[in-house]
């Protein structure tokens, strides 16, 4: 899984959190330490594909996002595709 | 590190700056990041997801020409050529300087000046008399005159060299079988001192050869753009 976007809907499926938090968590969940520029790239395509949306905050420089239900949608039909390979491997590795 | 990171946050479209610039600088303080090559990368991402496929594909025909140009100036080796000028006492048909030249430049003859002149270093013998059979330019200019030249890296060299072939045709007149009626031939113009040629034919065929290149991977790269741009509606 090195899918920018989805590692940043991962993140968010676990609350709002704004670009630096998402980069830490990502780093802890995935071992994967994404760019200053490729977590925003990824942030700028979520949000125009209405996948993730700002959330009000006091601090402008440090925007927390939050997962919309269509992000929840698209995260899940990704998962379960790579559930389902994930198992299939396992399967064919066990009788292999 | 700073500045060429806030410079480097310049390098994004106006839009996305008023839109996410701000959260950009933040993030790059706390996060200490220096990845100058990812934020560029971004950023031009950024800048060209708004362009045409057409201006895409120019852009990147223009820049494959430019980069191609430059790789081919600094690149392509620049040979010094030295000539020097052979006059028969009488015309000569192309048949028969043609015969000269093939009984005086032999794969043996080369493979001599070769090793007397440390031509080529490191290459093969016989990768090393074709590329000398390259080099080595023979042109006649008047039924009864002969150019000579041969271009080397070292300029040097390349006036020997050219000095000695010269000298293998004037030896080779003396073989009946290459010289059938008897015409004396002489040096007239000795080598010149070698001068810095441009092989044009490679630079051009390099440099032409990068706007395709750089159309091809602009049509990629619009490609790729456009599946990654949300899908409308």
């Amino acid at each position: 899984m090195s899918d920018p976007t989805l590692l940043v809907l991962a993140s968010l499926a676990e609350g709002d959190k704004h670009g630096y938090a998402m980069m830490e968590d990502i780093e802890r969940f995935a071992g994967v330490r994404l760019g200053p520029g490729t977590l925003y790239g990824a942030i700028t395509r979520l949000e125009e594909r209405g996948w993730i949306g700002p959330v009000k905050s006091r601090d402008e420089r440090r925007q927390p996002y939050r997962i919309t239900a269509a992000g929840q949608g698209h995260l899940a039909e990704q998962l379960a595709n790579m559930n389902r390979v994930v198992k299939t491997g396992l399967t064919r590795l066990k009788q292999a | 590190m700073k500045r060429v990171l806030q410079l480097l946050v310049r390098l994004y479209p106006a839009w996305w700056r008023r839109r996410y610039g701000h959260e950009l600088e933040a993030l790059l303080e706390d996060s200490g990041s220096h990845d100058v090559w990812d934020l560029f990368c971004a950023a031009m991402e950024m800048q060209i997801k708004t362009w045409s496929f057409g201006r895409i594909v120019t852009v990147c025909g223009i820049a494959g020409l430019l980069v191609a140009g430059t790789i081919s100036f600094l690149f392509v080796p620049y040979p010094y050529r030295s000539t020097a000028v052979l006059k028969s006492r009488g015309d000569r048909s192309p048949e028969g300087w043609n015969a000269l030249i093939g009984a005086a430049f032999t794969s043996q003859t080369l493979s001599d000046i070769i090793r007397q002149e440390h031509l080529y270093a490191d290459a093969p013998t016989e990768t090393a008399i074709d590329r000398m059979r390259r080099g080595i330019r023979v042109r006649p200019t008047a039924p009864n005159l002969m150019q000579v030249s041969f271009g080397y890296e070292d300029p040097l060299r390349a006036q020997r060299v050219s000095q000695d072939l010269a000298g293998r045709i004037v030896t080779a007149n003396l073989i009946p079988s290459a010289n059938p009626n008897r015409q004396l031939i002489q040096l007239v113009a000795a080598p010149t001192q070698a001068e810095r040629q441009i092989e044009g034919k490679v630079r051009t065929a390099f440099t032409a050869l990068g706007l395709p290149v750089g159309l091809l991977l602009g049509a990629i790269l619009a490609f790729i753009l456009r599946r990654r741009a949300p899908a409308a509606g």
